[in-house]
């Protein structure tokens, strides 16, 4: 169909671009002067290209989208039976490439899954690249030169703070980012997921080390990249035993382009694991681990569990999820621009996006988990958001505590929930980092909030765009009121309120886990608070606190228009709630749920799963009691900050411990440090020691001693045995010489001689005979 | 003539020292036509290898005369051929390429070219050098072609005279020291090899031909020149699994020192260390690969049941080996004996691989074979995936060792500013190292890891932890060296940037890692077949074995 294949061709194009963008770039650095800007126009032209080839492609899918279904209806009704969820059908193309390896029966293919999820993440992504690129034509000019000055160096250490820019460099990192995110997304197998999740980590960490002068710098990207390797070891063996359970790593069966199923597809993943599961025997039966392969007897369901928490662990640590998040925080020692794109709106979101396409993969016992690891991390965020004394650590923070929320939705099964406020909150978040860029750009660099302050006046417009990002972030809106339908409140209100309605669904039907809803509406009063905070003291008053500040002014139009833009898809993105455009996207492309979600299959935990008409019951009231906790939560920053009613220092001073706890950001660095680096570094040299000190020696001794050994022969030959031959031989020549006195040369003598000899003999002969022998 | 294998072989086998005798026509003095003397002999050498494999993946019609003598071979060896040598003791000069070997050949002719490239920065007695090197190449060739389990043998012993001069005339300050180790260790393991060989030939009723030994051992009366019965009972020794045990044994200690698997690897660091920069790379880039590739030529096939008994071993020794050098190589202050123990950690993964076997307990065939598969693939794919790695990786040690004289990683730092361009090849060949998917690494590493789950989880898991040690030395070797302010420690006036030779090395390397890490299927597609059908082959006798155990627990009245 002509349809399909455009948009299979317009996506991939729009993939390989910033690649080649980033070829190019490299390959052209080598001629180009350092002053140059035309890296950057490459960079964000590539990116230009591929966000209209996305657009092209998301107008074509929705334009076909209901003729195709109805053909594909048409065409092949079992296919469709077994991708009907309630009415909606799911669309979706998928093709191989070419096959990576191949061994007898297990395929490792490389190729593409588009369905609307797909086109959507990238359309976000493009578009938010294509922001970020241009924004930073101007945040990052002062690359542009032969000798830069940075002044964040730590002088004491001996650094030198000239170097030469690396305005390159930094176009070159960035398009290999977007090059891998597009990779994650439109990748159809666990494995090429992998691959690119990697490279992602890759160029994360060609950015958080962008400044790798720096001593922090430096820190921040190898924390980074060791901490996302910890996540990846688990989904490298989630990878492990999925691929021994169900013997493919494919997310989605492949069909050809006609909508019919190919000759033969081999099982995708989804069902293959559902028919493991039913063949699951619960892990108390197995003793032997024989029982571990999978054969007649079944696989052990614990193995199954395991499986989804090994991939868990992977989004876990590139999401900066409790306990693998302190990483998020240092990587904002990287360019601000690139805070806004990789390290809040895409690549960390590439977690919470992997934990919904592998959704039903997930077991009851490892959704729980992951649903009590998400309100964790958003408290934990929050509560570090709240202390955070830097303009990007707050949002940092900020965005693990999101991601927590995200990962929350998706264990209450709310995965489309989870989604939209993934597609909402990289709008905002990375409008707000932009919006923090410009603050620092034209105060140069300055980031501590005490010292900014009262900068409404003169950056008007970023403080208004921030100030819709603030709101959207919080989840704020007018309640009760609506025009044309719609309530008054931006995106983040939508997504959010659909991720509470899931939990509180979730918490009615499950009693016990009451914990999660106090937990999810606390978190939306801290969000509601912190957001406000920041954004009241930056903004707050009309003239700036540090009269050094006097001077700032809004950047060009580079720098203007990503905020304008952002901030227009920041507030009206989710228009419609979860009845909205984008929400019926994500709904209608994310796998249906497993069978386990009917009943209560879990073997651990018992727990009744919600459905969609459910949280939809308590949608109203849930809404109700987040935007209650978020007015709370705003009020109080209002009161802090805004009005100053109460002292915030006396407030702090009164909750000392717990502020100390939340700006040391709860010791995890000194834990880590203490319990494994330390540890792991003590481990490698007793290593290296047993090398050096007791494999060497004991060669060494080897040696020795043969040599030892082979002197002691020595002295043996010589002592020994040449002395004795030497002996021998002259007691022969002395009797030869004694000897030589018989020779005289008479016959007589002679004849005498021999006599006595025969005599001599035939007494030995007769004296030693045994007696008897002459009887015979 | 190019197209016969007959003549491709033997010419791939006597052409670098054939060459090589050819530079004592040249005048001690005339350096530069010395050394582009020799690198013309190994470019030929290089095009000579690639015509073979042309010819054995028959994209290159071979001559009529080869299906004549393909066909009385195995069917899995792609060419083929034999002569008799020394009639006597029934030695044959008997060459072949299968799956196995043919990318290591390749490998092997590529790792030469660009090691001969590196050594022009090697400025005493050139001419004896490049003899050395030449001669190298023919016992290392030797040992990827021989099907003969003497010729094997010789080859061997030929590889180790010219390494031990290469390090003890050319290397660093404890160049004698280093030299003794290698040798005694290699030796050593020689010696083993050469009581394997002995054991399997009286065995055998004196017989080095390995596929047929291959055959007997797995029970199948051999093809000619005896009488059946004779046959069986031969056949009955060489099936004998405590004959195959030792002869496991034995073979086991001569591969694992080649490999170099813990705790006989510490030739490995000390030799690294003191050898010069192009010794380097071929010690770790084709030289290690002769003990994984004997494990899959001679241990393995001749050995299936006494493999079968150790292939567990193999793997919890290849977990550990991994784990060790990683942890070895993380507390190392020289950066070329972390690249050294880089080696053992990366060579674990395929010991890893190589024992990725598990079998049924009633009927003694492979449990999955597909994994087994997958295991010996990667198990050879990292082979050829660290050859190109770890050249790479010396290479960058000894183009920073030729300018600053030292190797001492907490006086380096920075170099990044000062050689911007050759630091982003560095960095390119040491994420290879470290297995970022996208670049060759990766694929030997996963592939190991998920074939050995269904032998042990643990061993899965600590294959994966690797990961992260790999990730922790590699990134802090690069953090210590190329990051951070500019160099300011010795001779940082010589620190420039690398020129057109370096450049053309470095390069091609890095374009080899992408190449294999993007499309690994050119290598796997070859390497696949081949051991799938030593899986097989595997399968097939543990079967066998088995069936004869329990026929003679049925009947034990029959005997």
């Amino acid at each position: 169909m002509v349809a399909d294949s455009l948009i299979i061709f317009c996506l991939t194009l729009a993939w390989l671009l910033p690649l080649a963008g980033c070829v190019v770039i490299s390959v052209l650095r080598l001629k180009l002067s350092r002053l140059s800007a035309v890296p950057g126009w490459i960079g964000t032209g590539s990116l230009l290209v591929a966000f209209c080839l996305s657009l092209i492609s998301a107008g074509v899918w929705l334009m076909t989208s209901p003729a195709e279904t109805a053909a594909l209806q048409a065409s092949n009704v079992s296919d469709v039976a077994a991708h009907e969820t309630g009415n909606l059908l799911q669309r979706r193309l998928v093709g191989h490439w070419y096959s990576l390896a191949k061994f007898g029966e297990i395929d490792f293919p490389l190729g593409y899954a588009i369905d609307a999820l797909t086109v959507l993440m990238f359309v976000l992504v493009t578009m938010i690249s294509l922001a970020v690129h241009a924004y930073s034509l101007v945040y990052m000019a002062d690359e542009q030169t032969e000798s830069y000055q940075d002044h964040h160096l730590d002088h004491s250490a001996g650094e030198t703070s000239e170097r030469p820019g690396r305005f390159a460099h930094f176009y070159a990192a960035l398009g290999l980012f977007t090059f891998a995110m597009l990779g994650i997304v439109l990748a159809h197998g666990l494995l090429q997921i992998f691959v690119f999740w990697e490279l992602v980590g890759f160029s994360s960490y060609l950015l958080i080390g962008f400044y790798h002068e720096r001593r922090t710098a430096r820190l921040a990207s190898m924390k980074a990249f060791l901490m996302n390797r910890v996540g990846d070891v688990g989904f490298v063996l989630g990878m492990t035993i999925l691929l021994a359970t169900c013997g493919t790593l494919l997310l989605y069966p492949v069909h050809d382009l006609n909508g019919t199923t190919a000759s033969s597809v081999p099982m995708a993943l989804p069902e293959a694991f559902q028919a493991a599961v039913e063949k699951a025997v619960p892990s108390q039966a197995i003793h032997d681990q024989a029982n571990l392969i999978p054969t007649e007897q079944g696989i052990s369901y614990a193995l199954l569990v395991a499986a989804g928490l090994g991939l868990l662990a992977g989004c876990v640590g590139k999401s900066a999820q409790f306990p693998l998040h302190p990483w998020l925080a240092d990587a904002m020692e990287g360019p601000t621009p690139v805070s806004a794109l990789v390290h809040s709106a895409t690549m960390v979101a590439a977690g919470v996006y992997l934990a919904a396409r592998i959704a039903p993969l997930l077991l009851p016992e490892a959704l729980l988990l992951l649903a009590y690891v998400g309100v964790v991390t958003l408290l934990l965020g929050a509560s570090m958001a709240i202390v955070a004394r830097d303009l990007k650590l707050v949002l940092a923070h900020s965005t693990i505590s999101q991601l927590g929320l995200m990962l929350l939705g998706i264990g209450v099964g709310a995965w489309e929930a989870a989604i939209f406020h993934l597609i909402t909150h990289a709008f905002f978040k990375s409008l707000l980092f932009l919006g923090a860029g410009s603050v620092i750009h034209t105060t140069h660099h300055e980031q501590d909030l005490e010292k900014l302050g009262g900068l409404r006046a003169h950056l008007p417009l970023t403080s208004l765009t921030m100030l819709i990002g603030v709101i959207a972030l919080s989840g704020l809106a007018v309640p009760y009121v609506t025009i044309f339908g719609e309530s008054l409140g931006f995106s983040g209100f939508h997504s959010k309120d659909a991720i509470v309605s899931g939990t509180m669904a979730f918490v009615l039907k499950n009693p016990h886990h009451i914990l999660l809803l106090i937990s999810v509406l606390l978190g939306a009063c801290l969000t509601a608070a912190y957001s406000l905070r920041l954004w009241l003291k930056l903004f707050a008053r009309d003239t700036p606190v540090d009269p050094a500040l006097q001077q700032v002014h809004e950047g060009p139009w580079l720098m203007t228009w990503p905020l304008v833009v952002l901030a227009f898809f920041a507030a009206f993105c989710a228009l419609g709630g979860e009845e909205g455009f984008v929400s019926t996207l994500v709904e209608e492309s994310l796998s249906p749920a497993p069978a386990w979600f009917s009943d209560s299959t879990g073997e651990v935990v018992s727990i009744q799963w919600t459905n969609a008409s459910e949280r939809h019951a308590v949608h109203g009231t849930a809404g109700a009691m987040a935007l209650a906790a978020a007015w709370l939560g705003a009020l109080i920053a209002w009161a802090l900050y805004g009005l100053q009613a109460i002292s915030s220092k006396d407030l702090s001073h009164q909750l000392t411990p717990l502020v100390r706890l939340a700006s040391h950001r709860w010791h995890f660095d000194t834990l880590y440090r203490g319990f494994l680096v330390l540890p792991i570094l003590n481990l490698a040299r007793h290593t290296a020691w047993i090398d050096r000190i007791l494999i060497d020696p004991f060669i060494d001794g080897c040696a020795r001693l043969s040599e030892r050994f082979s002197h002691a022969s020595q002295w043996f030959d010589e002592a020994m045995i040449n002395r004795f031959f030497d002996n021998m031989a002259s007691s022969i020549w002395a009797s030869g010489l004694s000897l030589r006195k018989a020779q005289t040369g008479h016959i007589r003598q002679y004849v005498l001689l021999a006599t006595m000899a025969v005599i001599v003999l035939f007494l030995i002969l007769f004296a030693w005979m045994p007696g008897d022998r002459a009887g015979p | 003539m190019f197209a016969d294998p007959q003549f491709l072989m033997s010419c791939a086998l006597f052409l670098p020292v054939l060459w090589g005798l050819g530079l004592f026509g040249f005048p001690s003095r005339a350096v530069s036509a010395i050394r582009w003397y020799g690198l013309a002999g190994a470019c030929c050498e290089l095009a000579i290898t690639v015509q073979l494999a042309g010819v054995a993946l028959g994209w290159i019609d071979a001559s009529p005369a080869v299906n004549a003598s393909t066909t009385s071979l195995r069917n899995d060896i792609l060419l083929g051929m034999s002569l008799p040598w020394i009639p006597t003791w029934n030695v044959n000069y008997s060459l072949g390429v299968d799956g196995f070997s043919l990318p290591l050949i390749l490998l092997t002719s590529l790792i030469f070219v660009l090691s001969i490239v590196a050594s022009w920065s090697i400025k005493t007695h050139i001419r004896g050098f490049l003899f050395l090197l030449l001669l190298l190449e023919t016992g290392v060739m030797g040992v990827f072609l021989a099907l003969d389990f003497f010729l094997f043998f010789v080859m061997w012993e030929v590889m180790l005279l010219p390494m031990y001069f290469l390090i003890g005339l050319w290397g660093g300050p404890r160049r004698e020291y280093a030299a003794i180790k290698f040798f005694l260790y290699t030796l050593a393991g020689g010696v083993c090899l050469l009581m394997a060989m002995l054991m399997v030939y009286s065995a055998s009723g004196g017989s080095f031909d390995l596929l047929e030994l291959a055959r007997m051992a797995q029970g199948q009366v051999p093809k000619s020149g005896m009488d059946l019965d004779q046959g069986i009972a031969l056949t009955a020794a060489m099936g004998d699994t405590s004959l195959q045990w030792r002869v496991f044994v034995l073979l086991l200690i001569a591969f694992l020192i080649k490999l170099p698997a813990v705790p006989l690897h510490t030739w490995l660091p000390d030799a690294h260390v003191e050898a010069p920069t192009p010794v380097s790379m071929i010690l770790a880039g084709i030289l290690l690969k002769l003990g994984g590739y004997g494990f899959l030529r001679i241990a393995i096939p001749i050995c299936p049941l006494g493999f079968a008994e150790w292939a567990w071993f193999m793997v919890a020794l290849g977990v550990f080996c991994v784990l060790y050098g990683a942890l070895a190589a993380l507390a190392q202050s020289d950066f070329k004996r972390l690249v050294a123990y880089s080696s053992v950690s990366h060579m674990g993964y395929v010991l890893m691989g190589l024992g990725a076997f598990r079998f049924q307990e009633l009927t003694g065939a492979v449990l999955n074979p597909d994994f087994s598969t997958m295991g010996l693939s990667a198990a050879t794919f990292q082979m050829v995936a660290h050859g190109i790695v770890s050249a790479g990786m010396f290479f960058v040690v000894g183009v920073l060792y030729d300018r600053v004289k030292h190797r001492d990683l907490r006086q380096f730092g920075g170099i990044a500013s000062l050689q911007p361009h050759f630091s982003a090849i560095a960095a390119g060949i040491f994420f290879a190292g470290l297995g970022l998917p996208g670049l060759c690494g990766f694929i030997g590493e996963a592939f190991s890891i998920f074939s050995v789950w269904h032998v042990d989880r643990f061993f899965s898991v600590g294959g994966a932890l690797g990961m992260i040690l790999t990730a922790g030395y590699i990134l802090w070797a690069l953090q210590r060296v190329y990051l951070g302010p500019t160099y300011t420690g010795p001779n940082r006036e010589y620190l420039t940037e690398i020129n057109f030779r370096e450049y053309t090395v470095g390069y091609i390397l890095l374009a080899f890692a992408i190449g294999l890490g993007v499309y690994p299927a050119t290598a796997l597609n070859v390497i696949e077949p081949a051991s799938r059908q030593l899986v097989q082959q595997i399968s097939g006798s543990q079967e066998r074995q088995l069936s004869l155990n329990r026929a003679s627990i049925e009947s034990p009245l029959d005997k």
